[in-house]
């Protein structure tokens, strides 16, 4: 009995060191791990957690005390994992890179989050925080530029904001070496700049920066290789085409085209003909067009292609061809796709112009009625009215015209799309205008900006809401508060100096 | 016996097991399988974690690459991490639970008292007939895999991509019926496992169709969760730890579902296929 309890026991202690030497191992081996992946784990974490908060805040108009709380949540991985370790300089790979585009993130969400609230001068500030912390890292300093330029546009800053878009554009396209391939953000920076100098009457300025983007990105084209080369040649010939340089456009397409793969062959040799008609050089269009057309496959390509050549036909004076390449779209396919509506509208539009209203008014009406809710389809609905106006015959056009704005009213009362609404919106409010119905197209205009603030169209819409109203009976207070607000807080800079003159001459007046 | 008999015989063994299965002294043998399936998960669920990184990181690296080590991207792909430790477990522990379990199950059904230790000791004995046994089902299931995953890379027309999955899992289905009451027959028949692992073909006869539908049964059992694994998206983008714990309720899941298979087994086993007097 002793001797099986000594064996019992003598079992149980070695079951006991066995575990304990077990334990041992355990704890000795835990400190061998990555501690890298843990923390890479810990930030990636915690960013994820502060993204699920930001998705469930609406993007304007966020109360405040939640706003806090998010960004609270954001400042903690940044504090957790701060800059000044992980992102100065950060790692050029691995782990620990990861973990500096994460705090980057992180700081990028703090950032942005007052805009949600409406206090776009703290977000400002913060994001010029964060591209202080990060300048090392373009994946964190780009988005920080560019979300910064539009809190500045909103508060009007529209010279800061210029500012970091022209930052953005001056950078070396290949410098996101965490994405692969050329960042797409620094050639629509530099358009979106130049295109703002343009605006302003620049054209000095629009064009530098054209040449130097374009500078850059034939450098960066030299380097890089592969799909990079040929996404910096699509980048630096949309340059070209926007700054009118056909010729040097079509050249940087040519030398993509050699080392295209042959199956974007036809899609290249479309978009080349396409940026010549953008750079103002119809013939060259229609030559590329017909090239597209030949060797496409798809509807898309060979649809496109058409099309093109038909718009090019139209610059080159040549009608009649152009609307054989518009008939050429409708016809070759039973249903045209996202290019049947744009081929009747042009085709009408053709037809129009050369004294064919018969037929025009026959592709304006087919459109409304196939395809009401396409942007395109309101255009027509608006020169049906407007063209027995030019015509002289004022009560046609007005009954025409009641019937429009009837079917557009129907339209903004029933439809979900807010885009649509929008639309139908603004051509009732210029049909209003046409069939001399000013008080209600000033209102319907103001309300439309009421309805969709932040958006240029609507601004502009408002703006001429306001001027109508100065001219209107007890119009003139509601036409300076509109001016006062427009002045105060439009985005588009164009319309906001409007605003100011015209509030500053109803003053006088 | 005629097929209805054979149908009857498959829905009742699950059902008699169901309803003798609360007996913690059944479920002893498979506590280690658990044990082992719950730190397995929690080591793919934490791979980064400096306790287990220096064994798991380097593991989901090669199987998933290194993306699979970052959050929350390591809980998209642990179902698929998992499929394989799980197949590793079924072939390496499974076996020897399921040989205690059946011995336990027959006794339980037979009236007598249970004796777990020699049970233990009786599969000790029978472990190389054990994994023989079940190695069928573990290729079928490696095989099956790979066969999923090959399906991505293979040219097929759209009909064959649509029925290949489908092809695939009921092969492995029926295979894994097939040898639904191998394990039940090494430890209890009487002419020796390996007779008894050669005698198991004659058996399909009688067999097979009752395994089917007990199979299909518990099949069920384990379904929901499986489904929800089998998506694994859908719970990443609520909440990314949801996947562990789904993972370790469908480990727990299918060890009931095991257990419960085990004793099925044994049941049909005991009911219609132990050799008479003459065959021995």
């Amino acid at each position: 009995m002793k001797a099986r309890l000594r064996m019992i026991r003598s079992l149980r202690l070695r079951s006991f060191c066995g575990t304990a030497l077990l334990c041992v191992l355990a704890l000795g081996v835990s400190g061998c791990g990555d501690r890298l992946l843990w923390e890479r784990w810990e930030v990636e974490r915690g960013l994820w957690h502060v993204r699920t908060e930001a998705a469930k805040l609406p993007a304007t108009k966020a109360e405040p005390a939640r706003v806090e709380a998010v960004a609270h949540l954001a400042e903690g991985v940044v504090r957790d994992f701060p800059a000044s370790r992980w992102a100065n300089p950060p790692a050029s790979g691995g782990p620990a890179r990861h973990v500096a585009l994460a705090s980057g993130g992180a700081a990028l969400l703090w950032a942005e989050l007052p805009s949600r609230a409406g206090d776009d001068s703290t977000a400002a500030a913060r994001f010029a925080n964060v591209l202080q912390d990060y300048a090392a890292l373009p994946a964190v300093t780009i988005p920080a530029r560019l979300t910064r330029a539009a809190a500045l546009q909103r508060l009007g800053r529209f010279d800061e904001a210029l500012a970091e878009r022209v930052a953005v554009a001056s950078l070396d396209p290949m410098t996101e070496d965490d994405h692969r391939g050329p960042a797409p953000e620094v050639v629509e920076s530099a358009l979106l700049a130049a295109h703002e100098y343009e605006r302003r009457g620049e054209l000095d300025r629009a064009e530098a920066l054209y040449d130097a983007t374009a500078a850059r990105y034939v450098e960066s084209a030299a380097r890089a290789r592969g799909r990079d080369s040929l996404a910096l040649c699509d980048a630096l010939a949309l340059l070209h085409v926007r700054s009118g340089h056909a010729a040097e456009a079509l050249a940087v397409g040519r030398a993509s085209l050699a080392n295209a793969p042959q199956g974007e062959r036809a899609a290249r040799v479309l978009i080349m003909a396409q940026g010549a008609l953008d750079a103002g050089a119809p013939d060259s269009a229609v030559v590329y067009a017909r090239w597209a057309a030949q060797i496409g496959s798809s509807r898309r390509v060979i649809g496109n292609a058409l099309f093109t050549a038909a718009q090019a036909w139209e610059r080159l004076g040549e009608a009649d061809s152009a609307i054989a390449a518009y008939d050429d779209v409708l016809r070759r396919w039973v249903d045209a796709g996202a290019l049947g509506a744009p081929a009747h509208f042009e085709r009408a539009r053709l037809l129009e112009r050369h004294g064919d209203w018969i037929n025009a008014r026959a592709e304006y009406l087919a459109l409304c009625a196939s395809q009401p809710t396409h942007p395109l389809a309101f255009r027509a609905a608006q020169r049906l009215v407007q063209h027995p106006f030019e015509a002289g015959e004022a009560e046609l056009a007005r009954v025409q015209g009641q019937q429009e704005i009837e079917k557009l009213s129907y339209l903004v009362r029933t439809n979900f799309d807010p885009q649509v609404r929008r639309q139908a919106g603004l051509v009732r409010a210029e049909l209003l205008l046409l069939t001399g119905q000013v008080a209600g197209a000033e209102s319907s205009f103001v309300a439309l900006w009421r309805q969709f603030p932040g958006d240029s169209a609507t601004e502009d819409a408002a703006l001429r809401g306001a001027r109508l109203g100065a001219h209107l009976p007890g119009g003139a207070a509601r036409s300076r508060e509109v001016l006062e607000q427009l002045a105060r807080r439009a985005i588009d800079p164009v319309v906001r100096r409007a605003a100011a003159q015209e509030l500053g001459a109803v003053t006088e007046r | 016996m005629n097929v209805f008999e054979q149908l009857a015989l498959g829905a009742q063994c699950p059902w008699r097991t169901l309803r003798e299965s609360f007996r913690g002294e059944l479920w002893r043998p498979w506590a280690r399988y658990l044990l082992g399936c719950v730190i397995v998960l929690l080591a793919i669920g934490f791979a980064p974690h400096p306790f287990v990184s220096w064994a798991m990181a380097p593991l989901v690296r090669w199987a998933a690459g290194d993306d699979a080590l970052r959050y929350p991207e390591l809980y998209s792909r642990l179902p698929g991490l998992w499929k394989w430790a799980q197949l590793v477990l079924d072939a390496a522990v499974a076996p020897f639970a399921a040989g205690v379990a059946a011995l336990l199950w027959s006794e339980r059904f037979r009236g007598a008292p249970l004796h777990a230790r020699e049970a233990r000791q009786l599969m000790q004995r029978h472990w190389l007939a054990l994994l023989l046994a079940s190695l069928p089902v573990t290729l079928v299931a490696v095989f099956g895999h790979l066969g999923l995953e090959g399906l991505a890379r293979v040219r097929l027309s759209g009909l064959s991509r649509a029925l290949a999955p489908q092809l695939l899992v009921g092969a492995v289905f029926v295979v894994k019926a097939a040898y639904f009451y191998a394990v039940p027959m090494v430890m209890l028949d009487p002419r020796g496992s390996r007779r008894a692992l050669l005698a198991l073909p004659r058996t399909w006869a009688h067999g097979l169709l009752p395994a089917l539908v007990a199979s299909g049964a518990l099949a069920l059992l384990a379904l929901p969760l499986q489904l929800l694994l089998a998506k694994p998206a859908t719970l990443v983008a609520v909440l990314p730890e949801g996947v562990l714990l789904v993972a370790v309720a469908n480990a727990a899941v299918r060890v009931v579902q095991l257990g419960l298979a085990a004793g099925a087994g044994t049941l049909l086993y005991l009911s219609a296929l132990v050799p008479g007097e003459d065959e021995r």
